[in-house]
């Protein structure tokens, strides 16, 4: 079947259709050339509904969908800034012509084959998924830095324009979900700018000013100090002046050259307000949005940074978050492939079948929590990995084998080991992991393990099916 | 050995009871005619008029203190100083325990390079301060004091040294004298001496300061005469330190400068030994030396260069400060002059006798300084700690201290002074401000 290169999302269902595309309506997105298509354009002259369809999108529950490269006219991307930087492309489209150029082609082409293009979407609902979405999105487009855009038309200040449109609600949960990223080393971030934004609404429009500590009125000004050498006279340049000349009000002598005559040792402010006079004025700041005033300390500072996906995080993106332990344990155990281990399981059945006077055994452990581990303990959830493959180390010999099956059961090959000595080690490794558990998370893990004898009839295929 | 030195006080008692009065006077006129007058008759003042007086308008003290707590005037409270993060809290809290608590604390940092703003910024956050000012470049003292001047806006000013501890009620004693007599312009607190306990050098200064301010202020303070309040503790009329004499000139020396400067403008000039501080004196010779080397330059500086034209007949002429000046330089810069005299008498007209009359002079100084020192105690009254009673046993060193050691320093501070200005040079004052001093002769 030929796929449709591109579908047309419109709201004018008698939009012309330039060759090779197809028209769909923005609430048909489940429709298989919806699916199937290179990529989505968005066409309209309404910057509204051309948000809209960009939302539903990005909001799609399928890889195949959310993450598509989506195509903006240059009629609407004109007339919205934030929009032109939320979507991928922006084309000249006429209603004959195909349209992307070459080296947009070979960009949609780049984002449809990553592999997190062409991953299951995961069932788990919230902010993980988010998370997760959010990963693959970047991890799709890892060529581009998310940079955060600038404008008076949002609350917060900054936009990161085409991560924004994953998060159908405008608050701070954006903000929430990079830094939550960024500090589990996901994400990393290159600074860009420091902002206030209000603390009771999160605006980032904030009128500071500096303020009379006594009658708390704006209406303040500085003058400079001046210390006159020869008799010592302090006072504010302004008590100074006398038409154009500086005049000692002590000793009525002109003061003609600053370090030699004179110097300004620092700055005094008076309130036109109450006439308080004092050295450093109260500073404080009103929120534009809810006219809060607030104390500039009291604010929240950000630091805005434009962010990138991070190895680690391109391996979640791609795996999810169980594969990060796969790795660490490959890193500190000796991990064995899959295939590898099937055929020296196969060995070690064929030697007892011929022995007869030994017995192996086979220990499935089924590690359950990690990922939920992981979103909880962020930067430190690599130590816990570690930790815990030390706490297999610490119970495996040399001779045993060991792999991973499924993202997060374990295989172990126990050999010269009876079932009764395999289900010790196990219930000691299923201890130690318990323990690791809750003196990180203070609680208990829900890890479970069975053991199996290796006699002549062992088919280990048959006993890990369905496990991963 | 027991019985040649009877024979030698024998010997001397005996020369000075059978000299006549005319032998009497050749051989201790400096003390007869100038040093027991100056210093053990006039004190006597103090328990025979003093005291008195103050027992008999003791009523009009109270009145005034009830006249204090009613009207509760705002004292502004100005500390300059460079480097001085180290006193700042103690100084700080030292203020907020003050009987007298309607205070505005206002430190002025002169261009400190050590940790002064840090404590300064943190006694502001934490209210125990009202101002802190920063001087990024250092003025000088004068300069430091005239920028906390701006900020201050209470009626009175009080001008404190940062190492000082004060009394719990050293607020209130010093701003007393203005509630009793509105003619009173400046009032000096008591400065006694803190580290007594450091060395025998601090220990004689605390006898010193127990006499000469103490005592010797009070009786100046009596007579009208008083030329000097101390800078480390010193009250003022603010309208009159403001804005008739527009704060304080250029020192070293600005504080008996600018009480000279209210002496001129008419206003009486009031010391108050019960309002009582406790300072940080020197702790060796070498550092008293170079503090008091400064002190007495300043006197020729100001007294016999600046303020020459109270000596002079003039309009403005008056004759109290015309005293008050003379009995400065006289007893400073003249009197210094005639020990020198005397001493060259003894030890080339009347070497036969050296011992004996040196001998005899320091018994008669010796008696001097108990009596004043009697006098100090019956002054100083319930302000008196323990400490301060056994310094009688130092008493003995006073004659040494008094007599040689302070009449050395001064003559090489004058002779410096009058040949080379020396106190242009003093560092004390950052060079910008003692050139222009120099070059203008002020």
């Amino acid at each position: 079947m030929a796929v449709t290169p591109f579908v047309l999302l419109s709201y004018n269902a008698e939009k012309i259709i330039p060759d090779g595309g197809r028209y769909l309506s923005p609430s048909a997105l489940d429709d298989q050339d919806a699916m199937e298509s290179y990529f989505f354009v968005i066409d309209g002259d309404d910057v509204q509904q051309a948000k809209q369809i960009l939302v539903n999108i990005r909001n799609h529950l399928h890889t195949k969908i959310y993450l598509k490269p989506v195509v903006l006219g240059v009629g609407v991307a004109q007339k919205d800034r934030l929009l032109h930087a939320s979507v991928d492309l922006i084309s000249h489209m006429d209603e004959t012509a195909f349209p992307l150029s070459h080296e947009q082609e070979e960009m949609v082409n780049a984002i449809r084959s990553n592999k997190a293009f062409h991953q299951k979407e995961t069932s788990i609902l919230g902010a993980q998924q988010i998370s997760l979405r959010i990963l693959r999105f970047m991890s799709s487009r890892q060529h581009i830095e998310q940079e955060p855009i600038g404008s008076p038309n949002i609350l917060t200040g900054y936009s990161y324009p085409m991560l924004e449109v994953f998060f159908p609600n405008i608050d701070s949960s954006i903000w929430d979900m990079l830094e939550s990223l960024k500090n589990q080393h996901l994400i990393e971030g290159r600074f860009m700018s420091k902002a206030y934004h209000c603390t009771h609404c999160e605006c980032a429009f904030l009128d500071f000013m500096e303020t009379c500590p006594d009658c708390s009125s704006p209406n303040i000004e500085s003058d400079d100090m001046l210390h006159h050498f020869r008799c010592g006279h302090t006072e504010a340049m302004q008590k100074f002046k006398r038409d154009d000349m500086l005049v000692c009000p002590k000793c009525h002598l002109g003061l003609k050259q600053i370090g030699v005559d004179y110097d300004k040792p620092s700055l005094v402010f008076s309130c036109n307000e109450c006439q308080y006079i004092f050295e450093e004025p109260d500073a404080t700041t009103v929120c534009y949005n809810c006219s809060r005033r607030t104390n500039p300390e009291n604010q929240v500072q950000r630091v805005i940074y434009a962010y990138r996906i991070t190895a680690l995080g391109q391996n979640i993106a791609i795996f999810g978050q169980e594969q990060l332990f796969t790795k660490v344990l490959k890193e500190n155990l000796n991990i064995i492939s899959h295939d590898a281990f099937q055929r020296i399981v196969e060995i070690e059945v064929a030697r007892i079948k011929r022995y007869k006077s030994t017995q192996s055994s086979v220990v499935i452990l089924d590690l359950k929590g990690l990922s939920e581990a992981l979103v909880d303990l962020g930067e430190r959830g690599v130590s816990f990995y570690k930790d815990i493959a030390a706490a297999f180390v610490a119970e495996l010999r040399t001779s045993d084998a060991m792999t991973i099956v499924g993202r997060s059961k374990v295989t172990i090959l126990l050999t010269e080991t009876d079932t009764v000595g395999a289900e010790i080690v196990m219930q000691r490794m299923i201890l130690r992991v318990d323990c690791i558990f809750y003196a990180v998370l203070s609680v208990s893990s829900s890890v479970t393990g069975r053991v199996m004898a290796m006699d002549h009839d062992f088919d280990l295929k048959k006993e890990t099916h369905g496990l991963g | 050995m027991l019985w040649d030195v009877f024979s030698t006080v024998q010997d001397f008692t005996h020369f000075f009871l059978y000299l006549d009065a005319d032998r009497i006077l050749h051989y201790f006129w400096m003390f007869l005619i100038f040093d027991l007058p100056r210093y053990v008759l006039l004190d006597l003042l103090v328990i025979f008029i003093y005291l008195p007086l103050k027992y008999i308008h003791r009523h009009r003290d109270h009145r005034a203190r009830q006249q204090l707590f009613k009207e509760r005037p705002l004292v502004s409270i100005i500390v300059p100083g460079k480097n001085e993060g180290k006193h700042l809290t103690k100084l700080a809290m030292s203020l907020r325990q003050q009987t007298y608590s309607k205070l505005e604390i206002i430190i002025v940092d002169d261009g400190s390079d050590d940790d002064t703003p840090v404590v300064g910024r943190r006694l502001k956050q934490q209210g125990l301060i009202d101002y802190f000012i920063r001087n990024e470049e250092r003025g000088g003292k004068a300069s430091a004091a005239n920028t906390g001047l701006i900020y201050a806006k209470g009626r009175f000013i009080v001008h404190l040294d940062a190492d000082l501890h004060l009394n719990n009620n050293a607020i209130e004693r010093v701003i007393l004298p203005f509630m009793i007599d509105e003619r009173i312009g400046m009032v000096g607190g008591d400065v006694r001496v803190r580290n007594a306990d450091d060395s025998l050098t601090a220990r004689v200064q605390a006898i010193e300061y127990m006499k000469g301010i103490s005592v010797g202020r009070s009786v100046a303070s009596m007579v009208g005469m008083l030329r000097i309040v101390s800078g480390a503790f010193g009250a003022f009329r603010a309208d009159v330190l403001r804005d008739e004499l527009k704060g304080w000139d250029v020192g070293p020396g600005l504080d008996g400068d600018i009480t000279l400067k209210f002496r001129n403008l008419g206003w009486k000039i009031f010391h108050e030994p019960r309002a009582v501080c406790y300072t940080h004196v020197p702790n060796t010779l070498p550092k008293l030396a170079r503090q008091r080397l400064r002190w007495d330059r300043s006197i020729v500086r100001f007294r016999v260069r600046k303020h020459v034209h109270i000596l002079k007949v003039s309009k403005n002429f008056r004759m109290l400060d015309f005293l008050t000046v003379f009995e400065n330089l006289f007893s400073n810069i003249f009197l210094n002059i005639l020990w020198w005299m005397y001493l060259f008498q003894i030890v080339f007209f009347d070497s036969e006798f050296l011992l004996r009359i040196f001998v005899i002079n320091y018994f008669l100084y010796l008696a001097s300084n108990i009596i004043a020192y009697i006098i100090a105690l019956c002054l100083q009254g319930d302000t008196l700690r323990l400490k301060d009673y056994a310094l009688v046993f130092f008493l003995p060193l006073m004659p040494f201290y008094i007599g040689f050691y302070l009449r050395v320093v001064r003559t090489y501070a004058y002779m410096s002074e009058f040949i080379c200005k020396s106190s242009y040079n003093d560092t004390w004052n950052p060079w910008k401000v003692s050139s222009i001093a120099k070059k203008e002769g002020l």
